[in-house]
């Protein structure tokens, strides 16, 4: 089957400066992706080479199996059957939210475009506020207006630039799990770009995460979380801690919390120094257990604390409790392991 | 496949448009600045004989009263423009929301123009000073009465009808100002007065500084006022060493040094409106509530409010319509109407000119905003702010040196004479034009392309809307009121343009500032009513633009 995004070894440069490096990728029909960084990490300037906005260095970036991109030469934006959705919305402000939704649509009678609206508008709970100006509607309400806009010609991808970082905060994880539901609906294939992992993990099916212009893992949320390739991932997602280990034979690692079978993203030999990641939930708090750590600092979350605990060697580790066990700072509590992919890296420098 | 290579953008397409369109903007640039620079150029001329005479005599004249007059305007419009505004935007009484925008109305008015309708209400045989020796029987050399036209008189003048400017910048100020920070003060235990003079002034003070700013370069570009008024400045200067001594070198260096003031000015304006970020103290805005003020108060702010608006705006707009009542008979002939034409002509032509070129110049910047096409839009409108008389004095050197250098060659080849070819034509005058006010239709156009942001065309472009289309469905119909607002700006301002259309016009080819001015300096002042009043009543227009915008940002307020 035909994948209807393919991303070979795309590079975009700035001048000289080389802002996404080789980043291959592919999504099928109906999927959604996510391009996930920091800012700065080049994720917004792969999404306008796929929009046909920044034309590429090196690589090839095919739509629907047709090439679209490669150096020196790159389909105008406007031949290329992509929609996109804006941060800031772009909505035109002269124009009504029908006629917004049906800016896109050429070659069709009024009735049909009217038609499409209204479909749209409905499915986006906006039904009767087509004569409304852009003005007129909350941010929640433009930024569906702003998506629907760019599904109405029906694209071969659609594709969203932070398209949730204008609104609130509460907004946000919920209208990412609406856009969810509506993409997946209409079988849209998109990619979203963010930079807030929350959105990306309620949003997509596959995420990439982007560092300094390469792509260093394309995942599912689920692995990028307890199994991330390397120290920038494991970092950039979720939290956690990373304590020093020993490797031993047969793969294990021991560490002064135990030993474990780990999984090495990078060759290691026997006897080799590594850090071990730790999740706050891997740390289970058990008052039997035999190691028994102080608390340094401990942060209230509602239903749970977040304690951090103090190694003897001086690290720290994270561990979430249940928050009716409320310690003290300076008490010591029982901790054990609970480590379903223990991942640890080759100690830098 | 195929298609996608055959429709692809080669990036050197790209890269010759950028030079032809950025050359472009250059060029025009270039060829806009020729007046300020020529005129900059005669610093560096050594002094000529009739220099070192104007040195001796008048200069020090000219120095002291540009000076005095500048001194005399600022007082005038800083205590007539701070304090309508803090009165309009900070308290309530009856009458507000009418003076809000109403104390913009003065704008309408050339100074040229109130000067003359003074001298006619109050000079002896004016009906103010034949009203008092009816009452009293007193005749000439009885009394004592303020002489309108004077050093005084010409800065209360200006004063009337330049305090808008400050005005409109401090109440903006003012309504920016977080209620916050002045209710902090007054819980410190400051009262109102405190509050005002160590929060909400000195918190206002850039802006009050850049309005200022404005309303002294309008003061130093004056001449219709001083001129009329007889008092020797830098502009009448300009215009005697020219036209009375007969040497352009002397009123270039004459030109000269008052741009260096006008530059002063330029940076001080400049440097607030930078400051005034600083002073910015919330984004966040709380619905203003008002200071309630009691009768005695309300009526005190009515009257300096009625005051600032009757003498700038209603005395002198009635007598004018007065006059224009009782002459009309004798001016509605076909001369008035050869003054409409000339001037429609003018201002329409001027201001078209403009608009094209501000569009070119702007979407030149927008497409290809490399440093050197920034800085030539820059150039481009920086005219604004400098005298007519000077760029007058700047166009013509350049122009007539050209006709001549150009006479000379034809003859020398081909035996006859063209003539001045651009001198003393329209051409000449509508260059002029361009200079001065270009600025304020590129201003205009910048800000509302600005609104287009670059996402707004790169929506259209992911929805397979091709380049055309996107200005036909996209630009136009958002820049549309931004268009209309440059012409209308520019119109008004050319036809209210006296020193340098008196200098660069057609020989007998009159305007209605022009004719106004001149009828007036002849003591016709009845007779110069008819054209002064239709520069009033066109000068509106703009002035109700403003006030538009200002009642939309008071329905914002409350929103």
């Amino acid at each position: 089957m035909q994948k209807q995004l393919e991303v070979k070894h795309a590079s975009v440069s700035y001048g000289k400066q080389e802002v996404v490096r080789g980043v291959s990728f592919d999504l099928e029909q109906g999927d959604i992706g996510c391009l996930l960084g920091p800012s700065g990490c080049g994720k917004t300037s792969l999404l306008r080479a796929i929009a046909g906005f920044e034309p590429l260095t090196g690589g090839e970036i095919l739509l629907h199996g047709r090439s679209v991109s490669h150096p020196g030469a790159t389909l105008a934006p406007e031949k290329r059957r992509v929609g996109m959705v804006f941060q800031d919305f772009a909505l035109y402000p002269h124009l009504t939210v029908e006629q917004n939704v049906a800016f896109g649509l050429r070659g069709q009678s009024g009735k049909q475009r009217h038609g499409r609206a209204a479909e749209l508008l409905d499915l986006v709970g906006l039904a009767g506020l087509q004569k409304k100006y852009p003005h007129q509607l909350s941010g929640g309400q433009q930024q569906r207006v702003a998506l629907i806009r760019a599904m109405a010609p029906r694209p071969d991808i659609l594709l969203l630039d932070e398209p949730f970082s204008g609104l609130d905060v509460e907004l946000r994880e919920q209208l990412a799990r609406e856009v969810r539901e509506i993409l997946k609906r209409e079988s849209v294939t998109a990619i979203l770009v963010t930079h807030d992992q929350l959105e990306a993990f309620a949003l997509a099916d596959a995420i990439g995460v982007l560092g300094e212009g390469r792509l260093r893992q394309w995942d599912a949320g689920y692995d990028l979380y307890h199994t991330p390739q390397d120290r920038f991932v494991a970092d950039f997602i979720g939290q956690g801690a990373m304590i020093p280990g020993r490797v031993l034979a047969g793969g294990h690692v021991e560490t002064a919390l135990g030993s474990f079978k780990g999984l090495f993203v990078n060759e290691v030999s026997q006897g080799q120094a590594v850090e071990l990641l730790l999740r706050p939930d891997d740390v289970i708090h058990d008052d039997a257990s035999k190691f028994q750590l102080e608390v340094v600092e401990k942060v209230f979350q509602g239903a749970e604390y977040l304690y951090t605990l103090l190694l003897d060697d001086g690290s720290e580790i994270l561990c979430l409790v249940q928050s009716h066990h409320d310690h003290a700072i300076g008490e010591k509590i029982g901790v054990r392991l609970h480590i379903d992919h223990p991942v640890a890296y080759p100690l830098e420098n | 496949m195929q298609e996608a290579v055959e429709k692809t953008i080669s990036p050197s397409g790209i890269s010759h448009r950028v030079n032809a369109w950025g050359i472009s903007v250059v060029a025009i640039a270039l060829l806009l600045s020729v007046p300020v620079l020529l005129v900059l150029s005669y610093l560096f001329e050594p002094a000529g004989e009739v220099w070192r005479h104007l040195a001796d005599t008048v200069l020090q004249d000219y120095v002291s009263n540009s000076l005095l007059l500048m001194v005399g305007v600022a007082i005038g419009v800083l205590m007539l423009g701070v304090s309508t505004a803090w009165l309009t935007s900070m308290c309530q009484f009856p009458g507000r929301a009418l003076f809000e925008w109403a104390l913009l109305l003065p704008m309408a008015i050339p100074a040229y123009i109130i000067a003359y309708t003074y001298t006619g209400l109050f000079d002896f045989a004016g009906p103010v000073q034949t009203l008092l020796r009816d009452w009293t029987g007193w005749s000439y050399g009885d009394y004592w009465f303020p002489e309108i036209r004077s050093l005084e008189g010409a800065a209360l003048m200006l004063s009337l009808v330049l305090y808008p400017y400050v005005y409109l910048l401090t109440r903006a100020a003012f309504l920016s100002q977080s209620i916050c920070v002045l209710d902090v003060s007054r819980t410190l235990g400051n009262g109102p007065w405190r509050t005002f003079f160590s929060v909400a002034l000195p918190l206002a003070r850039p802006a009050i500084v850049a309005g200022l700013s404005l309303a002294l370069m309008e003061t130093l570009a004056d001449y219709g006022t001083v001129q009329y008024f007889g008092v020797s400045t830098f502009t009448t200067g300009i215009f005697r060493t020219w036209f009375g001594l007969n040497n352009a070198a002397a009123a270039a260096q004459l030109s000269a040094l008052l741009l260096l003031v006008v530059f002063a000015l330029i940076i001080i304006e400049k440097g607030s409106r930078r400051h005034a970020r600083y002073h910015h103290t919330t984004q966040r805005h709380q619905t203003l509530t008002r200071f309630q003020l009691n009768w005695k108060q309300s009526s005190m702010a009515f009257l300096i409010c009625m005051g600032a608006l009757f003498f700038g705006f209603l005395l002198p707009a009635g007598q004018l319509l007065w006059w224009a009542l009782t002459t009309a008979e004798e001016s509605l002939d076909g001369r008035f109407l050869s003054l409409i034409t000339h001037s429609l002509l003018l201002a329409g032509g001027a201001s078209l000119l403009a608009l094209l070129l501000a569009l070119f110049l702007s979407y030149g910047k927008r497409l290809y905003g490399s440093w050197p096409v920034q800085l030539s839009v820059r150039v481009a409108g920086m005219g604004y702010a400098i005298p007519g008389t000077v760029i007058a004095v700047g166009v013509v050197i350049p122009f007539a040196a050209f006709d001549n250098a150009l006479d000379g060659w034809v003859r020398e080849q081909f035996g006859w004479s063209t003539g001045l070819l651009f001198s003393g034509t329209l051409v000449a005058l509508l260059f002029a034009y361009l200079v001065r006010f270009l600025a304020v239709s590129l201003q205009t156009v910048e800000a509302g392309l600005g609104k287009i942001r670059p996402t707004m065309d790169e929506v259209a472009r992911s929805l397979g809307t091709g380049s055309g289309e996107i200005v036909s469905r996209v630009h136009i119909p958002m820049l549309k009121g931004s268009l209309m607002t440059a012409l209308l700006l520019v119109f008004v301002d050319v036809l209210k343009e006296l020193p340098a259309t008196l200098i660069l016009r057609p020989f007998n080819y009159n305007t209605l500032a022009v004719r106004a001015y001149e009828l007036a300096s002849d003591e016709r002042l009845a007779d110069a009513s008819y054209a002064a009043l239709t520069i009033v009543l066109v000068g509106i227009l703009p002035v109700v633009l403003l006030s538009r915008s200002i009642t939309r940002s008071r329905h914002a307020e409350t929103a």
